[in-house]
């Protein structure tokens, strides 16, 4: 019995650990605060809030369990775009895209062309993620 | 008689050419009730010729010094930040060649670079297996690459960079002059380094 109580204790702080991670990994990325400047919608913030906890409770489920939907294939477009589109704000958020421009800008003196820079970026993206996905194996 | 009251607000950065003599009116500006005292003070000369590109700086007390020596008979007023950095520049000729082979480096750098880094970050959280397993969920098939997913998630990574990089797109000028993450962190390093090189010159003037 007491063994069982263990484990579940381990469980459940290995999970707050986790949990906190996950908060403070989407609190310090700017996706949050972008998307609401982008929205305009700061008085809706509550709702993302809780958005994230279900989505981190719905993925755990999957995880774990052995669900299927058995929905139509063409799900999958919709739900695959806007995992691309999380994605695509994730490595753009991350702190080194951030950090490389601005330096690279100044030391070449190219501050009125970033918007090609920002392009190139984009496209370098997309196409390496379709390499890996359709030549890669 | 009493003493003229002067304001003198000073800038915290000044762009000048080398080959010109930096007046005070190229610092800062002068506010005072009269005016040709106001002219007088903006003429008041701060730093000689220095003749080559390069950064100075020069605190809000010597310019003080500089007027007062010229008008003891003023009530100067000093507002603003308390020392200036100069940036002797000389004006810029257009290079539009050499500007497209700077960007056009800096675009295939970005290209690639952008590229491996993706690849990288599928690698590294072995974004394969997520794919098959919510494929999986999804549709109830094991499919070893669904393409079907993973190509509309490629093409979502484009909107997702450009969501996060794009001015916003609104009919209200407020909204679209709200800047985005890249200007923020331009200016953001452009103020550190005049700070850093600000730190730096007085360091040198002082050993």
């Amino acid at each position: 019995m007491i063994k069982y109580l263990v484990l579940v204790l381990i469980g459940l702080g290995g999970g707050v650990t986790v949990g906190n991670a996950v908060a403070a990994f989407f609190t310090i990325l700017l996706i949050m605060p972008r998307l609401i400047q982008i929205t305009d919608t700061r008085d809706k913030i509550k709702i993302y809030k809780y958005m994230l906890i279900i989505s981190s409770v719905f993925s755990i489920i999957i995880y774990f369990f052995d669900l299927k939907l058995y929905l139509s294939k063409l799900i999958t477009v919709p739900i695959g775009f806007i995992l691309g589109i999380f994605v695509g704000l994730l490595s753009s958020a991350l702190a080194e895209v951030l950090n490389v421009i601005p330096v690279l800008s100044r030391k070449l003196k190219i501050k009125n062309s970033l918007k090609y820079v920002v392009w190139a970026l984009l496209g370098g993206k997309v196409a390496g993620s379709l390499f890996y996905w359709l030549l890669l194996k | 008689m009493d003493k003229e009251k002067v304001y003198l607000k000073i800038n915290k950065k000044a762009t000048v050419e080398p080959d010109k003599i930096v007046y005070l009116k190229d610092i800062g500006e002068v506010y005072s009730t009269n005016d040709k005292l106001k002219k007088d003070i903006e003429n008041i000369k701060i730093i000689d010729r220095h003749n080559k590109e390069d950064w100075g700086y020069i605190s809000a007390i010597q310019i003080g010094q500089k007027v007062l020596e010229k008008h003891s008979n003023v009530d100067l007023e000093l507002i603003g930040e308390t020392e200036v950095l100069l940036e002797f520049k000389n004006k810029e000729e257009k290079k539009p060649f050499w500007e497209f082979i700077k960007v056009a480096f800096v675009c295939l750098v970005l290209f690639f670079g952008g590229a491996l880094a993706i690849i990288n970050f599928h690698e590294d959280v072995n974004t394969r297996k997520t794919m098959k397993d919510l494929y999986y969920f999804f549709t109830g098939v094991e499919q070893e690459n669904p393409l079907l997913l993973v190509i509309p998630y490629s093409i979502g990574i484009g909107f997702g960079v450009m969501i996060f990089f794009s001015k916003i797109f609104s009919p209200s000028l407020r909204r679209k002059k709200e800047p985005g993450p890249m200007e923020i962190e331009l200016y953001q390093y452009e103020l550190d380094m005049e700070d850093t090189i600000l730190n730096d010159t007085k360091n040198n003037k002082g050993s």
